[in-house]
């Protein structure tokens, strides 16, 4: 798998496998994503999740315990587990990531993975290539020079460490993805860093504008966050002109009513968003959330795994069958007329949340294109209808 | 005047007069008159056609519910020739209103192809809003279902054909005067993947035959 313009990674197979035990309103739990560690050896500038900085080992605690996490894949398998995404903090400091990797391919899950690649040697690379089921890596870089990326990165050497651990999991046999998180101080610099992806032997570049969420609060803050107009503008070029001139898949997340036809058809898809239905986040502390917001917002964490039923969380957390009803619809807002909203789903629900204190509701791109009166009028559902035949 | 005009498009055309079929205004059409002449704007796609004071007539009376002879009947009995002297002449016309969106036929479509698939001719889903957007392609949308699918340019142009009922031989045939440089095999291998593939989907559908 080479290229995933969702934040999941859930291929079609996997999203369609059947369901065993669950009841009838209630979803296939697909994919664990697995913060295993709560903590980072890197202090990225623009973190959403904003882990500890940890210079040697993790403090225990802030690790997924790996008895319980056993636990957890016996009990979300009957629901439906097939997959899982490790990540973090940075997934490769906790003390037992290999077992974990390996744990998992013996019981059968697809594995994705999102790492800074900094901890990452040629036998780790190898035995991951070789002896698990990771099908899918990302690396994170956020410019081809290095003194920018270790400014994001708020660690000096953080480039060369993370390309040479890149390059060893090319030796091994993967294509991986690189993710550059943009701002205002980057953005000139993503050309040059397509070619720096080919000439590294990249499978994909995607392009995620910094958020104003976690440590990206206070990079909006100070202005250096991309606007409205830039995002767009930025999408568009990535998904046009650059992706006319690079034979590497490129992408960027934004709501499919955003992006031209031409640019649809790229990608290969219909705009399906998050998979968020199908997904459950266990963080670090052990926390079930809904991904890696439960972090910075206690409201979006579970329960406790070792605790609380993850069975019971699953099929009856009244946060999480709320979100279920508001994605049947109807959607809120200009969704409620977007022939996306089945798809999309408002995008991401995370990013919605920090901008609207609500899970379902619509995306800030696309409130602000509504506000502007620039949401395209083709993807209205009513479009097309308002105009009585004489 | 009327039988004139008409004659003149029969001439062109050479149709044959199906005196059953009944048609109507697609969904999306909307007409503003200007006189002698009429504007049809198709909504979904944002396109004009402009059509004469003759057509604009038969528009009036394509209500879904007059068949061809009775149109020609109501014709003849305000213009002076006889219903089935018009009758080809209001076929012809309809015909080429249907080819260009402005009126659907009445008609059963199923989902399934029958064996004899030489003979199978498929038509657009009247309930899927055709949106292209500037000349890369288009979104198909059923609201009705909540099933979207993005076409590419050649896509475009089969969906546009496949607005009148067509054999998958016929629009290979349209296909290759489009794309002259396509081997007609490359042409007919993709048509044929592209009309399994949305009849599959319903958005196009297969004109059942009159039993």
């Amino acid at each position: 798998m080479d290229a995933v313009d969702t934040c999941d990674g859930l291929g079609e197979e996997i999203k369609s496998s059947p369901v065993l035990d669950l009841p009838p309103d209630v979803p296939a739990l697909r994919m664990f994503y697995l913060y295993l560690s709560a903590g980072c050896n890197l202090h990225c500038r623009h973190c959403w999740i904003t882990p500890t900085f940890v210079n040697g080992k993790p403090t225990p605690g802030e690790c997924i315990d790996f008895d319980l996490l056993k636990a957890a894949v016996a009990e979300a398998k009957p629901m439906g587990l097939v997959a899982a995404k490790l990540t973090g903090g940075e997934p490769v400091l906790h003390p037992e990531f290999l077992q974990i990797a390996d744990f998992l391919t013996t019981e059968g899950l697809d594995i994705t993975m999102e790492t800074n690649a900094t901890l990452i040697d040629q036998a780790m690379a190898t035995h991951l290539r070789e002896k698990t089921k990771l099908t899918h890596v990302a690396v994170s870089l956020d410019s081809p020079d290095a003194e920018q990326h270790d400014r994001f990165r708020g660690k000096r050497g953080a480039f060369d460490d993370a390309v040479r651990g890149f390059g060893h999991l090319v030796s091994a046999g993967f294509r991986p993805q690189i993710i550059m998180s943009v701002d205002r101080e980057n953005v000139e610099r993503i050309e040059a860093l397509i070619e720096l992806a080919i000439s590294l032997g990249a499978g994909s570049v995607k392009f995620n504008p910094v958020m104003p969420s976690g440590r990206g609060i206070e990079i909006h803050r100070q202005g250096q966050g991309l606007g409205f107009d830039e995002q767009l503008a930025l999408t568009h070029r990535i998904r046009g002109e650059l992706q006319d001139r690079y034979p590497i898949h490129l992408s960027s997340m934004v709501p499919p009513a955003m992006v031209t036809v031409r640019e649809l058809l790229r990608s290969g898809g219909d705009g399906a968003g998050c998979n968020v239905r199908h997904i459950l986040g266990i963080l670090g502390t052990g926390e079930m959330a809904l991904c890696g917001i439960g972090r910075n917002l206690p409201e979006l964490g579970f329960g406790m795994l070792g605790k609380d039923s993850l069975r019971e969380v699953w099929t009856a957390h009244p946060t999480l069958s709320r979100m279920r009803q508001d994605m049947a619809g109807p959607f809120p807002g200009v969704c409620g007329d977007c022939l996306h909203a089945g798809r999309c789903l408002t995008h991401c629900l995370a990013h919605n949340y920090e901008a609207t204190g609500k899970l379902v509701s619509v995306s800030p791109l696309c409130a602000e294109a509504e506000r502007r009166g620039q949401f395209p009028p083709t993807r209205r559902i009513s479009w097309g209808r308002s105009h009585p035949s004489t | 005047m009327l039988t004139e005009r008409l004659e003149t498009m029969s001439k062109q055309m050479d149709v044959e007069a199906e005196p059953t079929l009944r048609f109507c205004l697609r969904q999306d059409v909307g007409i503003e008159d200007f006189g002698a002449r009429s504007l049809v704007i198709l909504c979904d796609s944002l396109q004009l056609r402009e059509i004469n004071s003759q057509s604009r007539k038969l528009l009036a009376l394509a209500d879904g519910q007059r068949t061809l002879q009775d149109m020609a009947l109501e014709v003849a009995s305000e213009c002076g020739p006889s219903a089935s002297e018009l009758l080809a002449h209001v076929t012809e016309a309809l015909l080429q209103m249907e080819q260009q969106g402005i009126v659907r036929r009445i008609v059963k479509l199923i989902s399934e192809r029958p064996d004899n698939m030489n003979k199978t001719k498929y038509l657009v889903n009247p309930d899927v809003s055709f949106r292209p957007e500037d000349d890369d392609g288009a979104i198909l949308f059923n609201a009705d279902t909540d099933s979207l699918e993005v076409i590419n340019p050649v896509a475009v142009e089969i969906w546009t054909f496949l607005a009148a009922p067509h054999t998958q031989a016929e629009v290979t045939a349209h296909l290759c005067e489009v794309c002259a440089d396509v081997p007609r095999e490359q042409v007919d291998q993709d048509v044929a993947e592209f009309i399994e593939s949305l009849v599959k989907k319903g958005f196009i559908g297969v004109v059942e035959e009159p039993s």
